[in-house]
Order: C-alpha cells, then structure tokens, then sequence
C-alpha cells in the first residue's frame, strides 16, 4: 500500500464529488442537526436540494436502528436529523442511478482522475449511470449501511472500501480537508480492501473512491465518500 | 412557478444533479449587460475566498468569441457581472466553473440547462423585442395560468369567497375589489414603490385563505373591508411571481397589464367554474342551499 501526497489543483476536473455536509459534526445529544448534499470539487459545491427521484436510501443510523432522513421535496437543506443521546449517528445517502451521456474525451479524463483503472470509452459517445453513496459521521463510530459502494472508517486512518458486501482492492481512495485541497492523501486498497490514509490536521475530511462497472454498452460508476470532522467544529 | 420552471428545465437535463444556482442573463439598457448569479450564500462565501480575479478565472462570457472582462459585486447570495455590450455582438457564451452541478441559464424569456463547466451554445445577443400585442398575449396567458391551473392558493380563495357570499351581486362585489385591491399592490411592487418580503407574505396568503374559509359572520361591510385588505397582500404575491419572470423594459406597462387581465379572466373563470358547478350539482343535498341561495340572489 502507497500512501502518496499529491499537490495539484483541479481547476480543470471533469468528475464531480457528492458528499454531505452536516451544519455539526458534534451535535448536543437530543439535537436536530440540517444535513445539506453537496455537489462539487475540493469541498466547494452546490447544496443539493432535496429530491425524491434521487433518492433511493436517506438514512440516519445509530445505536437504536436506523430511521430515515425527513426533509421537504425541493428543500436545502435536503434533510435533518435528531442526534439520539447516546452514540452518534451515521448518516447515509444512496441515489438512484442517474443517465448521463459524455464525450469520450471527458469521460477518460475523470475515469484518470478518478484513478480508475481498466475503464476507458468504447466509442465517441460514453453512456453512464452513477450512483451516489455517501455517509457522514456525526459523533458516531462508523457502521456498514450496505451501500454498492461504501467508505467505512475502522481504526484511525483506516478505511474500508466495500463493493457489493465485498472488499474492493486496487482502489484508489483520496483524503483531503476543507480549506487544504492541495494536500490530498491518496492510496489504493490492499486486497483485504482496507487503505491507510494518516490524517493529519483538525477540520472537515472528505475520503472518496470511486468504481466503474460494464453495464452492458454503457458504464455504471458508483461514487462513494465519506465525510467527517477531526477536531472540535 | 419557479418550481415548475425548474421542473420543465429538469426534463431537459441531463441527469446531473440541480444544483441551487440560477444565472439570468439581461440587457437592461441598450449597450449593457447584467448577468445576475444566485446561489446559496454560503456556498457563495467559499467560492470568493479566493477573490475577484480567482472568482473571474472561472468565468467565461465570450461576445462573438471574444472574451468579456466584466466588472463584479456581490450582494447577498448573488454575484452580479455587468459591462458594455462590444459594438455589433450578435451572440455570446457562456461557460460557468464555479458550479458543479446542472443549473439554470436565463435569458430573457428563454432558458438553457447547462452542466457545471459546460460551454452554452451561442445565443443571441438582441434578439427581435416582440411587438407590444405580442407582450401583451404573453403576458396575459402567464397571469391567467398563475391563477389556473398554478395557482391553488388563490382558487382556494376565490372558491372561499364562492362559498361565503349568500349572493351573486354580494361575490361579484367581493371579486371587484379584491382585483382593485391585488392590482394596486402589484403596480406598487413593480414599480419599486412598495413590497414586502416573500416570507412575510406567503404565509399571509395562506392564513388569508384559511380566516376566508371560515369567516361567515362577518357584517357585509366588514367582509368587504377584509376582502379588500386580503386583495392587497395577494398583490404582493404576485408581484413576486411577476418579479421572478421579469417584465420587459420595453412593454414595462403592457406586460404588467397583460399579467393583470390574465389574473382577472383567470378569477372570474374559476368563479364560472364554482357557479357551473354548483348548476349541475343543484340537486345534491349539500349544495342545493348555496345554489338556491345564489339563483335567488340572480
């Protein structure tokens, strides 16, 4: 496993994180915390409003179960959560797949981006479903929602990458911090699908991978993140 | 109504996630451009970090391929670009990096949906001013749907109203001055001489709504005083609509007439409805009495 610190801009990025964004990483036990999705790069985005036709699993899970995620149709922030007393919560969103056709050009180049490897466009047109699967800890030790795609943090600095209930090696995941994205972290998964990324630095982290799959002559991508704050925020 | 723009602009997309920008362009006055960006403020807060000129490096607006250098501000959560037209542009571009999502491109009547990033294609820079009969048409259809089929809040109030008045002269009385009291608010609002925010008024409409549904004790006057006052806040609300699809410098007066003869024929068809309804429901038990009551009055 090679941890590699990469030192780049991405003004020109083709790819697009998700990732959601808590008002509190530390909520008060008994609070009700607004969560926002996010789209964008370097932890700089758009808020997502909320919307039902994406939305295929808006989850808040802790010690007592799991219950979903309420918010308005069409609302930022897209939902809001009551932190329980004990435990945290992680919160997890799994869209539904989403069409979206690319030239080849711009799809190669975040398929590179991404690291993605063995992927690359068949023709001039590229047809691709994503599919979003982010989480966000609040407060919580981190727990497996059975996401395709899914970021797991286990002991400090490491991370478990899961596709489809199984380790996904050879991966590369990325670790970077809000206000800092030109101090990415990145490593490929071992075969036990786990990643050591030794974070350092208090704030708001964002760790994601991404995955591309054959789907007959198109493509599906899954894009997992996972955010969290180290240090008081 | 922005909903259901941002519904027909969904359609169009291309599955990308929307996003909460919206960037409308106009042209304000001969040689000049506004290009409007709103967006969340915070969102907004972390992508001025970084200051003008890095702000700008995102920002493409080309006029007949060459590049424009507008001047920017920003208030609130909107960034406003503005510059002189080059002499003779016929088309622009525009390409916006600072979104990472699918927004909204507003130009004029017109609207593209375009990915973060995406380059738009050329669009035209002066297209032909619709003649004023033209305006008016327009205009006149957006205020009548605004009314039916958008506008359930104000159907609700004209059935409210329906469903009070022990007669016909007594509705059409009540329907009178709430046009009179919605039209004077609407002309305020628009002409920038009055208005009141949106969460100030929405949430007024509605209780309006609900106080008309269940205010039957009211002496005729007194309902007519509230009629009219309720006449006055709906005015807000649709200038605020009205506001959001913008009026035409040009036609400032005939798009704002056309809006407000829209919105009448829209009441008065709802009020036909109620009464055709009421017609043919003659015999059912539970309408009969406010039939009989309004064939009386007729």
């Amino acid at each position: 496993m090679r941890t590699l610190a990469l030192i780049f801009t991405t003004l020109t990025a083709w790819s697009h994180d998700m990732w959601i964004e808590p008002a509190t990483f530390a909520p008060q036990p008994g609070s009700i915390v607004a969560v926002k999705l996010r789209v964008g790069q370097d932890l700089i985005g758009d808020p997502i409003p909320r919307s039902a036709a994406l939305i295929r699993e808006f989850i808040a899970a802790g010690a007592a179960g799991r219950k979903l995620v309420v918010g308005r149709e069409g609302s930022d922030p897209a939902g809001f959560v009551l932190q329980p007393a004990t435990g945290g919560t992680v919160v997890g969103y799994h869209s539904h797949p989403s069409p979206v056709e690319l030239d080849a050009a711009k799809f190669n180049a975040y398929v590179q981006e991404e690291g993605v490897r063995g992927v690359a466009a068949r023709g001039p047109k590229v047809r691709e479903r994503f599919t979003r699967c982010a989480k966000s800890l609040l407060g919580a030790t981190d727990q497996v929602l059975g996401f395709p795609l899914e970021l797991v943090a286990e002991a400090p600095g490491t991370y478990k990458l899961i596709y489809q209930t199984r380790p996904l090696p050879g991966a590369l995941v990325v670790a970077f911090r809000k206000g800092h994205p030109e101090e990415k972290l990145s490593a490929r998964t071992a075969a036990d699908g786990r990643v050591r990324l030794p974070l350092a630095g208090e704030g708001m982290w964002l760790v994601k991978a991404v995955h591309i799959v054959p789907d007959g002559e198109d493509w599906q991508s899954y894009w997992a993140s996972l955010t969290f704050a180290k240090g008081a925020r | 109504m922005r909903s259901l723009l941002l519904f027909l602009l969904a359609l169009s997309a291309q599955a990308h996630e929307i996003g909460t920008t919206r960037v409308a362009v106009t042209f304000p006055e001969p040689g000049a451009y506004l290009i409007e960006i709103a967006t969340d403020p915070e969102a907004l807060k972390e992508k001025w970090q970084g200051g003008e000129a890095a702000f700008l490096a995102r920002v493409d607006l080309r006029f007949d391929g060459v590049r424009a250098t507008p001047s920017m501000r920003q208030e609130g959560g909107a960034i406003r670009l503005t510059g002189v037209l080059p002499a003779g542009a016929q088309t622009f571009t525009w390409k916006y990096g600072w979104t990472f999502a699918s927004y909204g491109l507003t130009v004029g009547p017109n609207s593209v949906w375009l990915d973060g990033g995406e380059t738009s294609a050329p669009i035209a820079v002066a297209a032909p001013a619709p003649g004023r009969w033209r305006v008016l048409g327009q205009y006149l259809v957006l205020g009548f749907t605004h009314i039916l089929p958008l506008g359930w809040d104000h159907m609700l109030f004209i059935l409210g109203l329906f469903l009070a008045s022990s007669s016909l002269r007594s509705l059409l009385a009540q329907a009178t001055l709430f046009t009179v009291a919605h039209s004077i608010t609407l002309g305020l609002a628009m002409f920038n001489v009055f208005r009141l925010p949106a969460e100030i008024v929405e949430p007024a409409i509605l209780l309006s709504i609900v106080y008309i549904f269940f205010e039957r004790r009211a002496a005729a006057k007194r309902r007519l005083a509230l009629v009219f006052g309720f006449g006055l806040l709906h005015g807000m609300g649709f200038a605020s609509v009205l506001t959001e699809l913008g009026l035409p410098r040009a036609e400032f007066v005939t798009a704002l007439a056309g809006f407000n003869l829209g919105v009448e024929a829209a009441q008065l068809a709802v009020i036909g409805i109620c009464y055709l309804g009421a017609t043919q429901s003659a015999n059912l038990p539970f309408i009969n009495w406010r039939w009989a009551a309004l064939r009386r009055a007729g």
